[in-house]
């Protein structure tokens, strides 16, 4: 009886999905559900998840019609990214190639995120990585509503089969939640 | 002519044959840009777009460094508060604001430094766990890294005193703060096990006298030439003489003290002693037999006693 209840805390520790103050990109999903890819504009969903976390509505309002500039809709590659950015000031690092799963991994462990390409033809946001079980977490924004997780190889897979490419916002991460606690002595 | 007879089941097939194969273009990337460009890191900062050279391309292949161990300012700000205006425009030029967080150079600022709009709904769920008093309000919280303890911790929650080197110090003192107090909790803690004491007290040093020869050796074990016999005066055995009149054991007991002393006498005056100590020790423990108790001078066994 002893060891069944041990073995259910154990197996419900490591089925547990990550705890939602791990994620680099910590959205709620009521945001989220906002970044629903509409027409074809999965790289500017992609960028936009990651502009609400890192505080920068120039990124986070390339869907709509604002003050920072017109909406931005449709299919993109690295240079009409860099067109946008450059055009709304956002500060993108736009990496293509071999190095892209190194970002990746810095851009989770700094609390950035990054928008990947992650599957066919197709852009999705990375909100977590576990350096220590080598798990990701990414946010599609063809069901937002939900966060995916991928072991190292399936991720290699998805990531793979876009094209390696990845956009992080060059600015700080967010802090983390703030909470009061009495940690200065009486 | 033979009509066309439409199938159902074709046409539903078709349909969905077609419904694939246009939702790639729904949701399109330029691959080919992206095999085009090969190992590419473009560093799009509103400067120097379109002058970047190929060797300053290849250094900035690699990510930029690790910012975990960075402060967090947050500055909560409201649309129509004149003084989060002026704070913005104080943490533009003051050195001692500048010195905490520089919002034009996040490389090389000391601390992550974020202005958030309260009114702003994408950034509403960040902050509910604030009690906001005024605006602009001032948030410093711990680094990602957590060497200064939990990062979701408030260490200062202000609203802006108006005076930009008094509000740098107050920032300045909590982060002290925060850092003394947790290198104390740390001095506080005691170790799982009492270390050796590095200093000896004279003081609280117990008498101590050298055990017997045959206590004292364990490994390897004395022989018997090496032990010398020592017998105490058998004062039961002289008591019983006394009391209850004559009995071998006494006598014998009593034999054996006076045998002993007299060679111990004669050992430490350097005469000549009248037997060996092997033959010495033999009769003794003959004496002893007679005597019904067991070997005086017990040799301890290392595979036993051990």
């Amino acid at each position: 009886m002893k060891h069944a209840f041990l073995a259910a805390i154990v197996l419900a520790a490591c089925c547990a999905p990550i705890g939602a103050t791990d994620l680099a990109v910590d959205l709620p999903e009521d945001i989220r559900r906002e970044f629903r890819n509409p027409d074809g504009s999965c790289v500017q969903c992609s960028i936009g998840m990651c502009g609400v976390n890192q505080n920068q509505p120039a990124a986070w309002t390339l869907l709509w019609d604002t003050e920072y500039g017109s909406a931005v809709r449709g299919g993109s590659g690295p240079s009409r990214v860099a067109r946008y950015c450059q055009a709304r000031n956002i500060r993108v690092y736009n990496v293509t190639g071999k190095t892209t799963f190194e970002w990746m991994r810095w851009a989770c462990a700094t609390g950035r995120g990054a928008a990947i390409g992650a599957g066919r033809r197709h852009f999705q946001t990375l909100v977590g990585h576990d350096p220590e079980t080598n798990t990701w977490w990414v946010c599609n924004n063809n069901s937002p509503t939900k966060i995916d997780e991928y072991s190292d190889r399936s991720f290699r897979r998805l990531h793979l089969a876009s094209g390696q490419w990845v956009v992080v916002l060059d600015y700080p991460p967010p802090p983390a939640m703030p909470v009061y606690r009495q940690w200065w002595p009486e | 002519m033979r009509s066309l007879k439409l199938n159902p089941i074709l046409l539903t097939t078709l349909a969905v044959l077609l419904a694939f194969s246009a939702f790639p273009l729904l949701a399109d990337i330029d691959e080919g840009e992206v095999l085009r460009l090969g190992d590419m890191v473009q560093h799009v900062d509103g400067r120097c777009y379109g002058q970047t050279s190929e060797d300053v391309a290849i250094e900035a292949l690699k990510p930029p460094a690790d910012d975990t161990h960075k402060w967090f300012i947050s500055v909560i700000t409201s649309p129509r508060c004149a003084g989060c205006l002026e704070l913005k425009k104080a943490w533009a030029t003051d050195p001692w604001l500048l010195a905490l967080a520089d919002p034009e150079d996040s490389k090389a600022s000391w601390a992550h430094f974020g202005i958030y709009d309260h009114t702003d709904k994408t950034q509403t769920e960040r902050w509910k766990n604030l009690k906001i008093t005024g605006y602009p309000t001032i948030v410093v919280q711990p680094p990602k890294n957590g060497d200064y303890g939990p990062p979701a911790d408030v260490v200062y929650q202000s609203v802006y005193c108006g005076d930009p080197q008094r509000q740098a110090a107050e920032i300045g003192e909590a982060i002290k703060l925060r850092a003394t107090s947790l290198a104390a909790g740390h001095s506080q803690r005691a170790p799982p096990w009492q270390p050796p004491s590095r200093e000896v007290d004279p003081q609280r040093l117990l008498p101590w006298d050298p055990p017997a020869e045959r206590d004292r050796r364990l490994i390897p074990p004395l022989v018997p030439d090496e032990v010398d016999i020592e017998v105490a005066f058998p004062w039961q055995a002289a008591l019983s003489l006394l009391a209850g009149g004559f009995s071998i054991t006494a006598i014998v007991a009593l034999a054996i003290w006076l045998l002993v002393t007299i060679r111990g006498w004669r050992k430490e005056s350097g005469q000549k002693l009248l037997l060996s100590d092997p033959v010495f020790n033999r009769l003794i423990k003959l004496l002893e037999r007679l005597d019904g108790q067991p070997d005086a001078p017990k040799t301890p066994d290392p595979k036993t006693d051990a």
